[in-house]
């Protein structure tokens, strides 16, 4: 009887462990590699926020939107103090502005919006505006769709202005 | 002396044949039998349709991604070749996209397509025009496709209800209005979906469907 105790606890043990484990989520992030930067408002520029901070962890804080603006089109400078407009299909929107990195994000404490969604970013002083062409249906990382690279499924990195031919 | 004949290759090979007439057996079965009877592919009866399914579920976040069974294909979503971007239409939906998306959506429940299709053909009124919503005589049941539950929120579905056929709608999916005008009030997008469905698209509807999800101008709820 002891004998068959012993073998069932690791049994009952592994899937306990098993209920919580998501193989697709661990691999998303795991996908993501490691970090050079401590975690904060300015680490992974580019990379799809929500991966970790949705909700699934690891990260502790969770958000709705978030995602990387870059100057100009095929370059890598990032876009510092514009504004994200996210608009929901409610109407309803919230401003964020893109910090040193071009990173921003909103928590979810601070919008919560109704799917699907649309963007704008306009430069600090107000010249410069891109609209997004379409609509995200459900995703709230950037980076989800605008990949680094532009290819037949993505649209390439959000950019603020266009590039100059 | 008695010759020695290695029984392995000889085994091999004859298994190698019968897989091979087995295999080629059952395509040329295959190939004879199975068919879908579908609406037909037109640029007038299709792109209409394909055009607002791209705007309206091929989001790269939805059905424009690569590994799902609905797989939608355009300009503003996934596209089919290497070498175009998706979002800005600089390169419009190619004819071998609107194709890709014709088969995949015939193509994911084959048999009930079939049942669908040739009863809602009958559905079709004088002067080849659909019939919203069909007849109940002609016995044409789109929902019977799992793509059109998913839509209406029949059956449950990750991007949410899409359709409303019936007050009361949910928040972000638009009321049933009148089409052009005038009429009974509709979800243009069911009245596209289900017009094709009878091989007879209603392009006002689908134009209207077209401007689906609509953003109304901000407000300042929210901030």
């Amino acid at each position: 009887m002891r004998a068959h105790g012993l073998l069932l606890a690791p049994l009952l043990a592994t899937l306990a462990a098993s209920g919580c484990y998501d193989a697709v989520h661990d691999q998303e992030v795991g996908a993501l590699g490691s970090d050079p930067a401590p975690p904060g408002p300015q680490h992974r520029p580019g990379q799809p926020c929500l991966v970790c901070h949705g909700g699934s962890g690891p990260a502790s804080l969770t958000l709705s939107t978030g995602g990387t603006v870059y100057d100009t089109q095929g370059q890598t400078t990032p876009s510092s103090g514009t504004v994200v407009t996210i608009e929901d299909v409610d109407g309803h929107f919230f401003n964020a502005t893109t910090n040193q990195v071009g990173n921003f994000f909103t928590t979810q404490s601070e919008f919560v919006p109704h799917f699907p969604i649309q963007m704008t970013v306009t430069s600090a002083d107000g010249s410069v505006s891109q609209s997004m062409l379409t609509h995200s249906s459900r995703e709230g990382s950037c980076a989800a769709c605008h990949q680094a690279t532009p290819g037949p499924s993505s649209p390439g990195p959000v950019y603020l202005n266009t590039a100059k031919h | 002396m008695r010759r020695h004949v290695p029984l392995l290759p000889l085994g091999i090979a004859a298994a190698a044949s019968a897989v091979l007439a087995i295999a080629a057996a059952a395509c040329s079965v295959q190939n004879a039998r199975i068919g879908i009877s579908a609406p037909p592919y037109s640029p007038q009866s299709w792109r209409p349709v394909a055009d607002y399914l791209d705007n309206r579920c091929g989001t790269l976040d939805c059905h424009g991604q690569i590994g799902r069974n609905l797989r939608i294909y355009g300009c503003t979503g996934l596209r089919l070749s290497p070498n175009d971007t998706p979002a800005t239409c600089a390169v419009a939906t190619t004819e071998a996209e609107y194709e890709a998306t014709y088969r995949s959506l015939v193509g994911l429940e084959p048999q009930v397509m079939t049942t669908v299709y040739t009863e809602c053909a009958s559905a079709v009124g004088s002067g080849g025009v659909a019939v919203y919503p069909p007849p109940p005589q002609s016995n044409c049941h789109p929902e019977l496709l799992t793509f059109i539950r998913k839509a209406r929120g029949i059956e449950a579905h990750k991007g949410g209800q899409l359709i409303c056929t019936q007050e009361p709608c949910p928040d972000g999916v638009p009321p049933p209005a009148p089409l052009g005008g005038g009429g009974v009030p509709v979800d243009a997008q069911d009245v596209c979906l289900v017009s094709w469905l009878e091989g007879a698209t209603d392009t006002v509807a689908c134009a209207a469907a077209f401007g689906i999800p609509n953003f109304p101008l901000p407000d300042a709820g929210t901030e």
